[in-house]
């Protein structure tokens, strides 16, 4: 899939908000092949799996912060590859910010 | 874990938690009187004796010192007084503002303890977002502050970047940098009077 036919199916057929999702075009082409391998799965599958960074898989991030669609997932877990400090801080945070 | 002590109402393994600035981010000179003004007012509002004492004060008594802290920190801010909500809340969220002059927290984190120290970041967290809004929409007001930064605050806000969907741009888009940097500072100098 092409980064804009991911935020295409995200939008129409994940429901997802247009304007964050086509932001995330960057992030998702800078995704490491892994991880957007499973991404592109999911999309066509329906199976939320991935690979494991820093000991979190997608599953595991989306109990840790329930209110993040399923694509904050997939980009915390490239995050956790390349700066597991920083993530993981931020996945043990509470979300404090606005509404 | 310890409650009913300074330490232990405060956690600070918890409070360490929230801190996440880049390093080479400081706040400007203009913001060192706020954040000191800042400290001054949760000194007088939360001194030694009212932390130690915190697990022991209704939910009704919680919310109306946290509701004077911000009122008063509106009013140094120059944003008029900041009102505060404490609510039932996901677990997963210790706090927010809706940009309505009012910031909401979490209460399960205000009224259990061993977060006191986590509630104050959120209120002046929160607190900040709203001054940076009144700057955005009013730079005017603000002489002092840096040329850009007014506009580059308005720019955010009309482009945030939410947490629900990109966690690491929420985390380091410019109003929650400045406002983490700015909670941070504030605890900072608060704990290093308070703390014995």
């Amino acid at each position: 899939m092409t980064t804009q036919e991911i935020i295409k199916t995200l939008i129409e057929d994940k429901g997802y908000d247009k304007v964050q999702t086509e932001r995330l075009a960057p992030r998702i082409d800078a995704l490491s092949p892994d991880i957007r391998a499973s991404l592109e799965n999911w999309l066509t599958t329906g199976e939320l799996s991935s690979p494991v960074y820093a000991d979190y898989d997608v599953r595991k991030i989306l109990e840790k912060q329930p209110a993040y669609k399923e694509i904050a997932a997939y980009l915390t877990l490239d995050w956790l590859r390349r700066d597991p400090d920083a993530a993981k801080k931020q996945l043990n945070r509470p979300f404090i910010g606005r509404k | 874990m310890m409650t009913n002590s300074f330490e232990g109402t405060m956690n600070l393994d918890e409070l360490n938690n929230m801190y996440d600035v880049p390093e080479d981010y400081t706040l400007g000179e203009y913001d060192e009187a706020r954040e000191a003004e800042a400290a001054e007012i949760m000194e007088e509002v939360f001194p030694q004796e009212i932390v130690e004492n915190w697990d022991d004060l209704s939910p009704e008594a919680h919310e109306q010192l946290l509701d004077e802290f911000s009122a008063r920190l509106g009013e140094r801010l120059g944003i008029g007084p900041v009102d505060t909500v404490v609510e039932p809340m996901d677990p997963s969220t210790f706090g927010y503002t809706d940009g309505n002059g009012t910031i909401h927290l979490n209460a399960e984190y205000v009224d259990t303890p061993g977060h006191l120290a986590a509630v104050l970041n959120t209120s002046a967290h929160e607190t900040r977002h709203l001054f940076q809004q009144e700057v955005a929409a009013h730079p005017e007001d603000f002489p002092d502050l840096p040329e850009g930064l007014a506009e580059a605050w308005a720019d955010n806000y009309v482009n945030y970047i939410s947490a629900e969907y990109d966690p690491e741009g929420y985390a380091y888009q410019p109003i929650e940098v400045d406002a983490r940097a700015y909670a941070e500072g504030v605890i900072d100098r608060y704990l290093y009077d308070m703390m014995p």
